[in-house]
């Protein structure tokens, strides 16, 4: 009768080590390891249209801050400061890295300051971002492409951990971006803030042409062979 | 023994129970697939967002607060966009890019709260697709007074017979010469304790794949 309740107990032990791994195991997969970036989205349009655009111009990051948890000194100015901080940070690291690594001599990257100031003449609002489409926007800065960057930052600590911090995360995977060429790297500590971060290229005319979201959680389309793989690659940038 | 096997049979059916509570409920036209198949263009309008305002007493009457709210409807839109866009061989139907619906939606003045009540149908035509998609978000404790009036709202779009009893989350699909011919109402735990985007883009991938377009197998998430 003994053997029998230990040998009923070790299955149900093995029920639930086995229940355990399915649960637990997938999380471990999930990961983001470091690489170049690919597109999750190309139009088929793209290589045609990239070939026409000479003047690019890079949108001011839209960024928005998550809290999980509100902390007791949370302040909305500061919040929406840092929001700011970061978008034009973001929006500044961007141009440099690029710039330093464009193919083609004959693109030109319109710098930041003059981006921001042709906004500005024109009455731009960052508040309504979402409420202008692209070609209107392309209009205003008189450019052929525009790359936007959407930033969702979010399980933040205290204020200024989370201020130092993301600033920091942010500088390190711009300058890996700067040094590395065209890769983009996630660093480990990136994850440990659940930055959900997209890059958008939209032509004059309004078309999303590529569009990538490294962090993604749902599930990637695969790529079939190293040239579809090429193919998806970030455009304008030396291989 | 009977201990044993009931404990056995407990682990073994937790698993089926549990998605089993969070099933959402459905409604769907007569007509939906017909309508469906003669479909080409949608627009994903921004959604509707009910943040729990008790939580956050000290700021809930700022601007910052409706546009906290705001933020998260057009994330929710640009996400459900950007997910239908990345699985196209799954879900082909063409969608109109949502920054030229919201401009639209600029020009006819229309806001969130404005779109709550306006006429979907109406809207599809001035938007020149075939059908919009359009949805609504509760975050926060069960007991805040602006759900029971988002709870009535949605109470009245289903029919009679098919009235949900959770709805946290709701979306719906409006023909433009038929009007609503698809909904979804769901309850999520994940949105009682903390307001977090990225809990909310975990549920809506799975809600998302739901709807009458998406032909293709479904995906796993984690």
């Amino acid at each position: 009768m003994k053997t029998s309740k230990h040998h009923s107990i070790r299955w149900v032990c093995y029920l639930l080590t086995f229940q355990f791994c399915l649960a637990v195991l997938p999380a471990f997969a999930q990961g983001d390891k470091p690489g170049k970036i690919y597109a999750d989205y190309i139009s088929q349009n793209l290589d045609e249209r990239v070939k026409t655009h000479r003047v690019i111009a890079i949108l001011p990051a839209d960024v928005s801050i998550a809290y999980k948890k509100l902390q007791n000194n949370f302040s909305i100015d500061s919040t929406l400061q840092q929001e700011k901080e970061i978008a034009y940070f973001w929006q500044q690291h961007f141009y440099l890295a690029l710039k330093n690594n464009f193919a083609d001599s004959t693109l030109h990257v319109q710098p930041v300051d003059s981006t921001n100031l042709l906004l500005l003449q024109a009455g731009f609002v960052s508040d309504s971002f979402h409420y202008y489409n692209r070609t209107r926007l392309a209009d205003m800065l008189h450019a052929d492409a525009l790359i936007q960057n959407d930033l969702l930052l979010s399980k933040m600590r205290t204020e200024t951990e989370a201020t130092a911090l993301t600033l920091a995360s942010v500088a390190g995977s711009i300058i890996t971006m700067a040094n590395a060429g065209y890769a983009y790297y996630f660093p480990s500590y990136f994850s440990t803030f659940e930055v959900d971060f997209t890059l958008s290229i939209y032509d004059a005319n309004g078309e999303l042409l590529w569009m990538a979201r490294p962090a993604q959680q749902y599930e990637k389309p695969k790529a079939k062979g190293k040239d579809e793989k090429e193919k998806r690659r970030f455009p304008y940038v030396k291989p | 023994m009977k201990w044993q096997v009931l404990f056995v049979g407990a682990c073994l059916l937790f698993p089926l129970v549990l998605p089993a509570q969070r099933r959402p409920s459905f409604f769907e036209a007569p007509a939906c697939r017909n309508y469906v198949q003669q479909h080409k263009t949608i627009a994903i309008l921004p959604f509707y967002v009910l943040l729990d305002s008790n939580r956050y007493e000290q700021w809930k009457s700022t601007s910052f607060f409706q546009s906290r709210q705001a933020a998260v409807g057009f994330y929710f839109q640009l996400m459900i966009y950007r997910m239908l866009l990345v699985n196209k061989d799954r879900c082909p139907i063409e969608i109109q890019d949502v920054f030229e619906t919201n401009a639209h939606l600029a020009e006819l003045k229309l806001d969130a709260e404005h779109l709550l009540l306006f006429n979907k149908q109406l809207l599809a035509d001035q938007l020149g697709v075939d059908a919009v998609l359009y949805g609504m978000v509760t975050a926060g404790q069960e007991d805040f007074k602006n759900k029971a009036a988002l709870d009535s709202l949605v109470q009245q779009m289903f029919p009679a017979n098919e009235k949900p009893d959770r709805k946290d989350f709701f979306m719906a699909l409006f023909d433009k010469n038929n009007g609503l011919f698809w909904s979804l109402a769901t309850l999520r735990d994940e949105l009682t304790g903390t307001v977090n985007l990225q809990y909310l883009q975990t549920f809506l991938l799975l809600d998302v794949q739901s709807i009458p377009y998406w032909t293709g197998k479904k995906f796993k998430l984690f």
